[in-house]
């Protein structure tokens, strides 16, 4: 298969080459003028500003001497201005308006007798199908005849064209520097370098002659030059390239919008407290919500640390910022720094070390003076070593409980690494997922693990809890509970002292680098204790998925349409048939490619709106209307399970012999009593529990 | 019906463009003609 690659490569290049000797020639003769006029502008350029008294004239304000004017432009400005004068007294005179309706009534008579041509074909073949299609059959899964035939004859021609394509465009992919060489051939051909040349030569000219007059002639030799692509390239090929710029252009605008979206979701989240508790029945989304937070926090986390990085820097301009980094990722590497503890523990090593890394203090001093304090080097070392181990640390900065999927990635050239972190990228991305979340590690009284190794492990990140009030229970529910047990509980375990307490541990440059995120059906299911620190977010509603990818309204009717047209018709061979006919498998094939391609076009620009009430925690104050954006690409990108805690219930169905189909039926409409006894519900219990006394 | 009505808009919209760029252009044709 490589032989042939090549073979075609080879071929594709030569018929560039033929191309540019037969059709495109015109093209390499206007560049050699483009250069000229190029060369003469530099001249006349430096000739105006340092000689004035050598006299020499530009050619860019000429005309091509060799380019034909194919197109119809007039020679001068007085000369267009006239043929405008003409055009729009033809624009708005009648005759010509009642010739143009001639004319299209023409091409509309033409259309109408291909269309009544067409029409009963399509009814014979309507009926035809119908008689073919009509009888039923058991045959599973076996090929009628034409769909054999149809099946040989793409097995010889459409296939293997398939394969060779997916194989090559792989292979150029892989020989980045062959279809380069092939783009910068076809801009030479299509006269795009002598365009760009004559207006380099052009605005050389312009800049020290100020001719206007000039300008027009330049518009016109552009319109000439750009002939090459115009009359070299068939009307379709013309439309089907401006399709494609049209679709990367709107993808572009779509991006945008929901890169906006996201930004106001980090607004939203940036307003929120350190604790905050999302609320809503089942189905609203509310683990959905929690999850896209703490995905715009972690990315929010990396950003803010970059940030107090630059600052710093700011702060001693001159000092070796990337010395001091490379001492970081030693004591990284060798394990001597693994948390921000050990980052001011090694700082402290530093400072009575006195090491400045080649810094000339006594040059650049020593104190920044910001205004309201003076602020010593170390001490700025300080901050800038824990704002660079959070920012460089290769891992999830998410701890759940359930588990959430992220796709940042360092970028590493060996020196500042930097973090991608778009939630709309163009391809499937794998990333990593967060970190199993050990309670003990937000205890600060007993723990369930005694001496637990990751006990007061736990200094900053984006903490997400699903199902917090089953989790911390309230004040009912822990009624029996004592806290002077030896068991560790929810009294006696101080995880809400820690959840008051956790910035203090997280704080970087006044910023506290943590962030919890909860959910819950009800506020009141959390502790009242707990529940007072956060913002309870209730989910009101979900609205409809829109896109925001404009223009699209057609494609995606027409996706319904045929979607809604084939799903009928395929319900019903499938009810009637058994076999694998031709026509399913065509419209099939059809249908699947526009609905799947809607899809992709959803699942990649589509998002819906979150209409939500944010309230504090103490629940006594109003309600303030807020909206929250689910982006798809974002949130339903193998983030999360909506099931997390399946395996649970999996576990216990296993256990299990029984299954749905196993359970008894009631008889008639009305269930009997051994029926009713057989549900082992409290209250029928209790009803003849009463009658038997 | 509010989709209905926004892909009525689109398709007359299209259509009423391409005359719109059809007269533009046969006027063109007439003036060099």
């Amino acid at each position: 298969m490589r032989k042939l690659y090549i073979a075609t490569t080879v071929i594709i290049s030569l018929a560039l080459v033929a191309l540019g000797v037969f059709i495109f020639y015109a093209s390499y003769i206007r560049l050699w003028e483009g250069i000229k006029d190029l060369g003469n502008s530099i001249a006349y350029y430096f000739c105006t500003l340092f000689l004035p008294n050598k006299n020499i004239t530009a050619t860019v304000v000429n005309r091509s001497e060799y380019l034909e004017w194919d197109i119809h432009i007039p020679a001068d400005v007085y000369g267009f201005k006239e043929s405008s004068v003409s055009y729009f007294g033809l624009l708005f005179s009648a005759d010509n308006f009642k010739a143009w309706g001639l004319a299209v009534a023409g091409v509309l008579e033409n259309i109408a007798k291909v269309l009544l041509i067409i029409l009963p074909c399509v009814i014979i073949f309507i009926i035809v199908t119908k008689i073919l299609y009509h009888r039923g059959n058991t045959r599973h899964n076996k090929d009628t005849l034409p769909l054999k035939v149809w099946k040989f004859i793409a097995k010889y021609t459409y296939q293997p064209l398939k394969k060779f394509y997916i194989g090559y465009k792989d292979f150029l992919k892989r020989y980045g520097k062959i279809w380069k060489i092939w783009i910068m051939v076809l801009i030479f051909h299509f006269n795009l370098v002598t365009i760009i040349i004559e207006f380099i030569a052009f605005y050389l000219y312009f800049s020290v002659s100020y001719d206007f007059g000039a300008i027009y002639v330049q518009l016109c030799k552009l319109v000439i030059d750009l002939q090459a692509v115009l009359k070299h390239f068939p009307w379709h090929t013309l439309v089907t390239i401006a399709w494609l710029l049209f679709c990367r252009w709107r993808k572009k605008l779509a991006k945008n919008k929901l890169r906006h979206l996201e930004a106001k979701n980090c607004g939203f989240i940036n307003e929120l407290p350190i604790v905050s508790i999302a609320c809503g029945s089942m189905g609203k989304k509310k683990t959905t919500l929690i999850t896209d937070m703490a995905l715009s926090q972690e990315a929010m986390f990396r950003h803010k640390a970059l940030e107090i990085l630059q600052n710093y820097d700011m702060k001693f301009p001159y000092f070796p910022w990337i010395a001091f980094e490379d001492d970081i990722k030693a004591n990284i590497a060798s394990g001597g720094i693994y948390n921000l503890a050990t980052v001011k523990e090694w700082m402290h090593e530093v400072r009575t070390s006195g090491n400045l890394y080649g810094y000339d203090y006594k040059r650049y001093g020593i104190r920044y003076n910001d205004g309201l304090k003076l602020c010593d080097l170390y001490d700025a070392l300080e901050t800038y070593a824990q704002a660079y181990f959070i920012y460089v640390i290769e891992s999830s900065l998410i701890v759940s409980n359930y588990s959430i999927r992220t796709d940042n990635e360092i970028l590493d050239n060996g020196n500042l690494p930097l973090w991608y972190t778009d939630f709309f990228p163009d391809d499937v991305t794998r990333g990593r997922h967060s970190h199993i979340l050990d309670f003990d590690t937000l205890r600060l009284g007993k723990k369930v693990i005694e001496n637990n190794p990751n006990a007061g492990s736990f200094e900053f990140g984006v903490i997400a809890i699903s199902e917090i009030g089953k989790e911390r229970g309230n004040m009912l529910e822990l009624k029996e509970i004592k806290k002077g047990t030896n068991e560790t509980n929810q009294k006696n375990d101080l995880f809400n002292a820690w959840l008051k307490m956790c910035r203090h541990s997280a704080t970087v440059d006044n910023y506290p680098f943590i962030k919890v995120f909860t959910d819950e059906q009800r506020p009141e299911s959390w502790g009242a204790d707990a529940r007072d620190l956060c913002d309870v977010i209730h989910i009101l509603s979900t609205g409809e998925q829109k896109l925001a990818l404009p223009f699209y309204i057609l494609e995606d009717a027409l996706s319904e349409w045929a979607f809604n047209k084939f799903m009928p018709l395929y319900t019903d061979m499938r009810y009637k048939r058994g076999d694998n006919t031709l026509l399913v498998h065509i419209l099939k094939t059809f249908t699947a490619w526009i609905w799947k391609r809607n899809i992709k076009m959803y699942n990649s620009y589509g998002y819906s709106e979150l209409n939500i009430a944010k309230e504090h925690g103490t629940m006594d104050g109003k309600a303030e209307a807020k909206k929250y954006y689910l982006m798809n690409r974002k949130i339903y990108a193998n983030r999360f399970t909506t099931d997390c805690f399946s395996d649970y219930f999996n576990e216990l169905a296993l256990s299990s012999d029984v299954g749905l189909s196993d359970y008894p039926e009631y008889a008639a409409d009305k269930a009997t009593v051994d029926e009713l006894k057989m549900q082992n519900s409290y209250f029928i219990n209790m009803l003849y529990k009463d009658k038997s006394d | 019906m509010k989709k209905i009505i926004k892909i009525i808009a689109v398709i007359c919209g299209i259509v009423l463009g391409v005359l719109v760029i059809s007269y533009l252009i046969f006027t063109g044709g007439q003036l060099n003609a």
